[in-house]
């Protein structure tokens, strides 16, 4: 029987055959090609020659022993700081312990901020509350999304449509596909771009707008790695806002404080 | 590894310590960059610990993080790459006509040396675009599958094969023409033996 593979079909998938990544019915149409195609033999056996002498003589530098001190002593610090973060936010938390999850979050941070010098809150409420209001009102509500796709994809979109540069956040850790997509809004007037994440199967709202145009002081306030992040919440859903290279973030969503802080602290934008 | 840090990130994140260190040796090609990137990634994996799932590839997670902080701590380089990316994919079907008529001619001129050095293979793998690099850092050197490569690097199976075809390519030109200029032989591999039958190829498990 005339195999259904051809020479130049060998030349465009020999990586994948040699890379063991066919399934049974293509690598039996692929190896009967071979059978009788001494050309494409010799193509085939380079190329899984090729990968073997590589893999055998790649270089396997290992981490160096004052680069593992030093890993240690930074993970170290890590340890002590998570601990630390986690007894503050246990001993603010514990005050309002028999309240349901969603208000218990929005009411634990009065609390927090006279508890934790540590966390060095500011709480104050005045009219950054109708920011908060707004943001939240758009993440509550199932606004269509006018664009998808992946953050190129997204970016490019945004590229004639707002005055300043939109970057997605990647959130370090979180699956690949969190981006879903995004749309234009206006928060407080104020142009934005709305951008929808799904982030361990919550939604996550992330705005990003001109920060001059929207002040951020005022707020509960907390330095997270190098940014000065603003918190609020409102009816059980958390905002962090912040800065990065002159553009504002705002994110929006109903996971804890906890939660929101790892995630802001995770949010690269480039 | 510190006193106090959990014991399950010690014993499933530690013990890749030196396979992240030598891909970010690749991924950037400076020792101090290496382990500052080495280090970035192993904080954030601490930090996010509780998202990875007991009983999943943890190096294949780690390395989703190593690549991540890398692209995107060398963004501006990547915009570059990005196009020169799209450039060589559209040329990628007669490069592998044109190589393949080639090799089926003098299938001797385009096998590796017998004796392949460490150093050499450094220094070649150095020297391909990083986007290509990275997918033959992970394929050949760590043997990750397509699967698992597209989901390190955000981007789609085909993009891999693409990035991975060059990147080979790429890498074997490089070290046929070094050991031309330093008149090493480049026949490993007997000419008849090269028209014996293929050695069958073992599937990855999970691909």
């Amino acid at each position: 029987m005339k195999s259904a593979v051809h020479c130049e079909g060998v030349w465009r998938f020999c990586d994948a055959f040699v890379d063991g990544e066919f399934g049974d019915v293509e690598r039996a149409e692929f190896e009967s090609h071979l059978e009788g195609c001494h050309d494409c033999q010799a193509i085939v056996r380079a190329q899984a020659t090729w990968k073997q002498a590589v893999r055998a003589a790649a270089p396997r530098e290992k981490a160096p022993d004052v680069f593992r001190a030093r890993l240690d002593a930074q993970l170290a610090r890590e340890v002590a700081s998570k601990e630390a973060l986690k007894a503050q936010v246990d001993a603010a938390l514990g005050e309002v312990a028999t309240v349901p999850p969603r208000s218990f979050v929005s009411r634990a941070w009065p609390y927090a901020a006279c508890g934790c010098i540590a966390l060095a809150l500011l709480v104050t409420r005045g009219p950054h509350a109708g920011v908060t209001a707004d943001l939240i009102a758009k993440h509550q509500r199932n606004l269509p999304i006018e664009i998808s796709g992946g953050s190129d994809n997204v970016r490019r979109w945004y590229a004639d449509k707002v005055d300043f540069p939109v970057r997605p956040p990647v959130f370090v850790g979180a699956h690949p596909g969190a981006l879903r997509g995004g749309r234009l809004a206006n928060v407080r007037d104020h142009q934005a771009a709305y951008l929808f994440y799904e982030v361990d199967g919550n939604k996550v709202s992330v705005f990003i707008f001109d920060a001059g145009e929207l002040p951020m002081e005022a707020r509960h306030h907390q330095v997270i790695g190098n940014r000065e992040v603003y918190f609020d919440a409102e009816r059980g859903y958390n905002v962090a806002l912040y800065r990065d290279h002159g553009v504002g973030y705002a994110i929006a969503s109903d996971l804890d404080q906890d939660q929101m802080m790892k995630l802001v602290s995770s949010a690269v934008s480039h | 590894m510190a006193q106090a840090a959990p014991s399950r990130f010690d014993q499933e994140a530690l013990v890749h310590l030196d396979v992240l260190y030598g891909a970010a040796m690749r991924y950037t090609r400076d020792p101090r960059d290496a382990e500052d990137l080495v280090q970035d990634t192993m904080v954030a994996a601490y930090r996010f610990f509780d998202r990875f799932e007991a009983g999943s590839n943890c190096k294949a997670w780690l390395f989703k993080i190593l690549t991540n902080t890398f692209i995107n701590k060398y963004r501006r380089r990547v915009r570059e790459r990005e196009v020169q990316t799209q450039l060589v994919e559209e040329e990628a079907p007669s490069l592998i006509s044109e190589e393949a008529r080639e090799a089926s001619r003098n299938p001797e001129r385009f096998l590796p040396s017998s004796n392949l050095l460490s150093e050499d293979v450094k220094r070649a793998l150095d020297a391909v675009p990083t986007d290509y690099r990275m997918a033959v850092v992970l394929c050949d050197l760590e043997d990750f599958s397509y699967k698992e490569i597209a989901e390190i690097m955000d981007c789609p199976v085909g993009t891999v094969m693409s990035r991975l075809h060059r990147g080979r390519r790429l890498l074997q030109r490089s070290l046929r023409e070094y050991a031309v200029e330093q008149g090493i032989g480049l026949h490993s591999v007997p000419a008849e033996a090269v028209h014996d039958n293929v050695v069958p190829f073992v599937k990855k498990s999970g691909s």
